[in-house]
């Protein structure tokens, strides 16, 4: 481990992939800045530019635009009230009422440091978690690897959005998906309905981009906003942090990050909840100054921003040891690990230790360099963003699609295909799909099925196998729990209210 | 097109999906056939459950096709492009294709999307054509004058 670990930071110090880390971190604050992309968009237009890079240098992009959105989607928030995405929504709370009395220098300042350094624990807590971890997925066989896989597209399905019904359809859809071409075990041809183009399977690249970011053109071309934000109302103020704000606010790094870190093991549970939860914990601990929160406190900036970037490297955490992504953004990568042939799981630390722990170096140095890049003159900068029209920024998102899918393959049968699955996330956003489950059942299909037959040849076909093992039966406790945790929140919710019904005077 | 009819729409085509992928397992032997029935059996048995619920849903409000006209337009034009730019070239094809979208969907400012277009042009060739050398398809106009 140690010599892995020495490894994986050498590797990091060529000069493409520290230019990779300061170009993502770059392009995470820019695309974070601008409420009509979100860091879904931004990978999934990426993914595809990084075939045929250096998988590590690939890897410090995706850090960079990860890390670089979650401060990125702070400036509108801050300046203009716009959370954006929904991370940023606790960061309106008391940045907006900052900008209004004049402090909106402050409070971006504030917000940028909050981010580097929940982002750095997240990192560290990476490093130091995801090893031990990994060890202990060694005893795993391929029924529970079977199981692992099940449950990741469960928890994904169930706990992400409010719908659990349509995520687990969405992620039958992916699973299906997952089956179509040649199968690997006995080469037979399955839903290629005779196309030759079809043999290899779906890309997942081509899946990822029509789903994330043409079914996005597709709003942007019917809510048509013609218009970006004006100059006036981006004029940036500068005060500086000073000592005793500084000191004030090390409690609050302290404890937003802790729950940061917690939320982001959580499958399921995204930065919006780590948000949310770490600014309501920070009013909580607030002694004496509780009501000034929600009217410009930096204490409520700070606890948001912290959380929710605390949330980013421990996401990674079930991601590389399980192949269980923690969220949407972690799925996307775990996709993207694919394509540059790096299996997720416990054979990634076997097979690959170098990679991964340089990329779990980059994830705590792409924090750090937040608080170079996020200055006040580089915010001014990416503010500016804010003032391009959507309707002009939608095609550009295409024509970068289209590069990266067709430089990739070289196949106009993959672009059309990518439009197709453009057209599919269209429906599926407006009748309120969730997207994850169908790309997560794309990446997890062909590892689920592959030992669910390997653990049905050494059974010889007595499905028993599967149950028998007390790490199988662990993993299908939570699994069931999961599934259930819908079902357990309804009859509490509705407790509650009964409850809190005033008794009927019949 | 309102929720109340759009979601049992969508849980009938679902369900005649996992029909005839169904139908389709008949014809891929052995154990190749195994997992793609669990999945299609899934999404059955999950489409039912969302076409019963979603006869109870008498919600009116709209969720497809808030402008038709905007939607197609789009659609039209990125297939277009897609089809297009092999044979005219990537970079003209771009070009052409950001003002035409823009313009298409009702902005009207010719220059700033002149301008837009063009510097998003440039900045595709230096980083694509330059920094990352990708191979792209021949600009037609250049080879005709070239």
């Amino acid at each position: 481990m140690l010599q892995n670990l020495v490894d994986g930071f050498l590797l990091l110090l060529s000069i493409q992939n520290l230019l990779a880390m300061l170009g993502g971190t770059l392009c995470g604050i820019l695309i974070g800045a601008l409420p009509g992309l979100s860091t879904s968009i931004g990978l999934a237009v990426l993914i595809p530019l990084t075939f045929g890079m250096d998988p590590l240098i690939a890897l410090g992009l995706m850090a960079g635009i990860f890390n670089g959105a979650g401060y990125g989607c702070a400036i509108p928030a801050i300046l203009l009230n716009i959370p954006g995405k929904a991370e940023a929504i606790a960061t309106t709370f008391d940045g907006y009422p900052m900008t209004l009395a004049g402090k909106s220098g402050l409070a971006l300042k504030v917000a940028c440091y909050s981010s580097a350094l929940g982002g750095a624990a997240s990192g560290i807590a990476l490093l130091l978690l995801a090893p031990p971890l990994a060890a202990v997925t060694l005893a795993f066989g391929p029924a529970e690897y079977f199981w692992v896989a099940a449950l990741g597209l469960a928890s994904i399905s169930v706990l992400l959005g409010g719908d659990p019904l349509k995520g687990l359809i969405s992620a039958s859809v992916g699973l299906i998906i997952a089956t179509v071409g040649m199968d690997r075990m006995t080469g037979k041809m399955r839903f290629t309905f005779g196309s030759f183009e079809l043999a290899d399977g779906i890309n997942i690249i081509v899946v990822l981009t029509g789903l994330f970011a043409l079914s996005r053109v597709f709003e942007m071309a019917e809510k048509a906003k013609m218009t970006g934000v004006g100059k006036a109302q981006l004029a940036l103020s500068g005060q500086k942090l000073g000592r005793q704000l500084t000191l004030s606010l090390v409690p609050t790094i302290l404890r937003s990050s802790t729950i940061g870190i917690l939320i982001g093991i959580l499958p399921g549970a995204g930065g919006n909840v780590a948000a949310f939860l770490s600014y309501n914990e920070e009013k909580r601990a607030a002694k004496n100054d509780g009501d000034t929160f929600g009217k410009g406190n930096p204490r409520g900036v700070a606890a948001a921003e912290c959380g929710n970037s605390a949330d980013n490297g421990s996401s990674f955490i079930p991601t590389l040891t399980l192949g269980v992504p923690g969220n949407a953004i972690a799925a996307l990568i775990m996709g993207a690990l694919l394509v540059h042939g790096l299996q997720p799981g416990p054979s990634l630390f076997r097979n690959h230790g170098d990679i991964v722990y340089g990329f779990m170096f980059q994830m705590l140095l792409t924090s750090l360099m937040l608080f170079f890049l996020g200055g006040m003159v580089a915010t001014r900068i990416f503010a500016q963003v804010l003032r391009l029209p959507e309707i002009i920024l939608a095609p550009m998102i295409v024509a970068l699609m289209v590069v990266g899918i067709y430089t990739t393959s070289y196949s106009l049968f993959d672009l059309y295909l990518a439009l197709a699955f453009g057209l599919v996330g269209y429906f599926m956003h407006s009748l309120k799909f969730p997207m994850a489950p169908l790309v997560l059942g794309v990446v997890l299909g062909g590892m689920a099925e592959q030992n669910l037959r390997t653990a049905l040849q050494i059974s010889r076909g007595d499905w028993t196998y599967l149950f028998v093992n007390p790490l199988s039966q662990v993993l299908i406790a939570v699994l069931v729990l999961a599934l259930a945790t819908p079902l357990i929140r309804a009859v509490r919710e509705r407790g509650r209210r009964t409850e809190a019904a005033p008794p009927s005077t019949a | 097109m309102t929720r109340a009819l759009a979601e049992p729409i969508t849980a009938i085509v679902l369900l005649l999906a996992a029909g005839l992928g169904w139908m389709h397992t008949l014809s891929i032997p052995g154990p190749a056939a195994l997992f793609p029935r669990i999945a299609l059996s899934m999404l059955g048995l999950l489409s039912i459950l969302y076409l019963v619920r979603s006869l109870f849903m008498h919600r009116e409000d709209i969720v497809l096709f808030f402008q038709f006209r905007r939607f197609s337009a789009a659609l039209v034009l990125i297939f277009l492009y897609i089809s297009a730019f092999t044979y005219v070239g990537y970079f003209t094809a771009t070009l052409v294709f950001i003002a035409a979208f823009a313009y298409a969907v009702g902005f009207r400012r010719k220059y700033f999307i002149a301008l837009s277009a063009s510097a998003f042009t440039v900045l595709i060739y230096v980083l694509f054509s330059l920094v990352f050398e990708r191979r792209l398809p021949a600009e037609a106009l250049l080879t005709y004058w070239g």
